[in-house]
């Protein structure tokens, strides 16, 4: 069976007290979303990838390839990333990032 | 060009924040949805604009566009379509987008202050303030204030009309 996972989301999760900047991969169907949804830390993006450690980040991408390995055995699939949330036009992310948000005051 | 800034993570009121800065008038994002609407209900970001103004279109269905201005949170309503494309209206207009925890969902309210009304924000609001002069914490200032309560209240006064928007994650009872 082919799993697509063709859904990112950002959000935040508390993880081992810390909030922190998760992104999900949802495959597109909901029976395949119980074994096959997981979670990684700026994975394609590469956003913020100056707050994660290489090693959390290797970790991951070994994490996502157990992962794969587990449901292609399981299933006899074959994992497609597709990403069909992306950003065209004028912004191009990565050459006009200012290092912090307008106006904000933290109190 | 659009200058995104660094997402910033607020612990305590358990959303990322950043901005983005359209420098000129006329620049766009396009962008695509999985799904297949675009729904406050169902859309878990909210975005705040600070400066300026955009349009909102859909590109490729047949639903009608909106303009975004100064203290309003996108989006508002429901709109059928999957494509969509943010275009800026003015020179240096700028927009705040808000991501809430997982599983959390953003609750924003408007309040229009009198002279000499004031307000506050709490621990763990995200507040944005319009108006021509208001104090925040007794601080003077003009035009716009972006205020993250993360340890402390804001008491606001409106030493002339503003509006308040607050954010908040629905993990709080308010």
């Amino acid at each position: 069976m082919k799993i697509i996972i063709n859904k990112l989301e950002t959000s935040m999760q508390e993880i081992d007290g810390n909030m922190t900047e998760v992104t999900t991969l949802v495959p597109t169907n909901y029976e395949q979303a119980t074994q096959g949804s997981y979670l990684i830390y700026n994975p394609v993006t590469g956003e913020n990838i100056s707050e994660s450690s290489l090693e959390d980040m290797q970790k991951t991408y070994e994490q996502i390839n157990l992962m794969i390995n587990q449901i292609q055995a399981a299933e006899q699939s074959l994992l497609d990333f597709r990403y069909s949330v992306f950003i065209t036009g004028s912004h191009d992310a990565g050459d006009d990032v200012s290092p912090y948000p307008y106006a904000l005051e933290i109190v | 060009m659009i200058n995104v800034s660094k997402k910033v993570i607020l612990k305590n009121c358990r959303m990322l924040i950043n901005s983005s800065i359209y420098d000129l008038a006329g620049s766009i994002i396009d962008g695509q949805l999985v799904e297949s609407a675009f729904t406050p209900a169902t859309y878990p970001y909210r975005h705040v604009v600070v400066a300026g103004s955009f349009e909102m279109s859909f590109p490729n269905s047949s639903v009608l566009g909106d303009n975004v201005m100064i203290g309003d949170v996108f989006p508002w309503k429901d709109y059928a379509a999957s494509s969509f494309r943010v275009a800026s209206r003015e020179d240096n207009s700028i927009y705040y987008c808000i991501i809430p925890s997982t599983n959390e969902t953003l609750i924003n309210t408007s309040i229009e202050l009198s002279q000499g009304q004031t307000a506050t924000l709490d621990v763990c609001q995200l507040g944005f303030i319009f108006g021509p002069e208001f104090t925040v914490n007794s601080v003077t200032k003009n035009n716009v204030a972006v205020i993250a309560c993360e340890d402390n209240p804001a008491h606001i006064v409106a030493s002339q009309p503003c509006k308040l928007v607050k954010l908040y994650s629905s993990f709080y009872k308010f």
